[in-house]
Parts: C-alpha cells; structure tokens; sequence
C-alpha cells in the first residue's frame, strides 16, 4: 500500500512538473511561424526565383531530380514556359 | 492491443488536415532554397522593379485561441525595431473567420508591407503572408485579399470539391490509388482528374499529386 502510495505520488509530482516546462516552451515558440514566415516573404521576393507552375509542381513532387538553372525566371506562363 | 492500435490510427486519422489556398492568377511557385520549418509554399507575382510581390502559407502547432496567437505573433514581430505591426480585425476567410495584420518594414528596394492572415483550426494555426513593395501594394491588394480568402482546411482532398458527382468520382480514384500494379496508368488517370479541378488552384493540384504519387508508388 505504501508503495503503491509513494508511486502515485512521485508520478503527481512528474507529472505536475513536465506539463509547466512544456507549456513554457510551447509559449516560446507560439507565434514562431508568423515571424519566419514574413522573413520567407520578404526574401523570396528580394530573391524572385519562381518556376512555371507545371516545372514547379514537378520539382516539388520531386518527379525530376534536378531543376535546370535556365527554368528559374522572373517570368514566365503557367505552363512552366520561361519568357526569357 | 489490437483495438488500441485500431483507435490509434483512427485518432490520427481524424486529426489529419489538408490546408490549401489559391494564389492570385498567373503567379509561379517560387523556388524555396532555405525554406523555414514552418512554411509549406510560396508563389511570386511579377512586380514593378526586382521586388517581387510573393505570398507564402505557414503552418504552427498550437494550444491556443486566434485571440492569444495573434497577441504573441504582435509580441515577437514588434520585437524588431524597423517594423510597424497593426491588427487590421476579422477576416473571414473559406474555412471560417480568421484575423489579419499589417506590417511595414523598410528593404534596400523601399519601404515594403507585409500582410499576414491567420487562422486557428483544432491545434494548427495558418498563416498566409504576402510581401509587397509599399508602391505596389494599390496594384496587388485585392488578389492578396482574394487568395488569403480561399484557404481552406479540409480533411480530405475531396471536400473542396463543390459539384457531388465530380467529388464522389474524386473520392473513389483516390481511395483506389496503389490498389492495382497498374501504376503509371494509375498516375496518368490522376494528373488528368488534378487537371480537371484546375479551380482548386495550383497548390491544391501539388498536394494531391504528391500524395497521390506515394499512394501509387509507395514512395
């Protein structure tokens, strides 16, 4: 009985202690993707390497290996066409 | 045993989302060399000069309401000296209603304005950020608005679609992927029904293709 009791206790204890530590971190972080978010936005449009949406999704799916250099625009149609 | 594992997957199942939204007409899928942890995808529009007008979606696992996620993103971006954060209130958005903030930062192409939407579902918050010249925000606001309109939180691929028959269809293609050996036919059936749901936008397409491709192939 006595056992029993002290288990239950030490696990209360653990368990009234982790919750606190995760919650802490859990604020840290809240919030995090906001912020990296606009600094993705702000260089990818300092950056502007787009690739037409039909090349875009190909590489995305990872269909083709590697997207050639000559397929990064600053322009180009929907069909993954470049205007260069 | 077997039923805990039965309810396990099922919980998982259950809390499975799929979160997509339309970029404004024409915009291309940017090419993301260092991508944050958090952001899924990015597209770019053509601007005036060099900056590019883009616009991302982030996803975040949180335990919090709308209310406390935006008061801790206001928080964390009001941190940097250079930016001006305001909340600009509701948004209603094709999932529900969410909220939307303003930014304005300063960059070596002129000033630039950050729009951000946020929206909270069960434990995800989504956050789609556009990024434009201050100069060029009058020419590109509306598609911004429109597109931060179209997210969507589904839990499936199918329930966007709005006409019944063509989402049964749908369904029913999906569900069958990776049955037969018949993979490549599979995969052409699959690009041909992706390409007929063109109104769904181009990031919707990507996420059905590439899971439609694991399902064929085991990938």
């Amino acid at each position: 009985m006595r056992i029993a009791l002290l288990t239950l206790l030490s696990l209360a204890l653990c368990t009234s202690v982790f919750p606190q530590e995760n919650a802490e971190a859990r604020r840290c972080r809240r919030g995090q993707a906001a912020g990296y978010a606009s600094r993705d936005a702000t260089v990818l449009s300092m950056m502007g390497w787009g690739l037409g949406l039909a090349v875009g999704m190909a590489a995305l799916c990872a269909l083709i290996e590697n997207v050639p250099a000559s397929t990064a625009s600053t322009g180009g149609d929907s069909d993954g066409n470049t205007t260069h | 045993m077997q039923l805990i594992l039965l309810f396990l997957s099922l919980f998982l199942f259950a809390e499975a989302k799929h979160c997509t939204f339309i970029p404004p007409a024409g915009w291309e899928i940017a090419q993301m060399k260092n991508p944050s942890p958090h952001v899924q995808i990015g597209f770019l529009g053509k601007g005036s000069g060099e900056f590019r007008p883009s616009i991302n979606l982030a996803v975040e696992e949180v335990d919090v309401s709308l209310k406390e996620y935006v008061k801790a993103v206001k928080e964390l971006q009001l941190a940097e000296p250079t930016v001006k954060w305001r909340d600009l209130g509701k948004f209603q958005m094709k999932s529900g209603e969410g909220r939307i903030a303003e930014m304005t930062n300063t960059s070596p192409w002129g000033e630039i304005k950050i729009l951000q939407a946020f929206f909270v579902a069960g434990d995800q918050a989504y956050i789609l950020t556009a990024a434009i010249l201050k100069e060029d925000f009058l020419k590109f606001q509306n598609q911004i608005l429109k597109s931060f309109e179209s997210l969507t939180v589904a839990e499936n691929f199918w329930s966007p679609i709005a006409d019944p028959a063509k989402r049964a269809e749908f369904e029913a293609l999906f569900s069958s992927l990776g049955v037969t050996e018949e993979h490549d036919a599979e995969w052409e059936t699959l690009q041909r029904q992706v390409v007929s749901h063109s109104s769904l936008g181009p990031y919707w397409q990507f996420l059905v293709l590439q899971e439609g491709h694991a399902k064929i192939y085991n990938d």
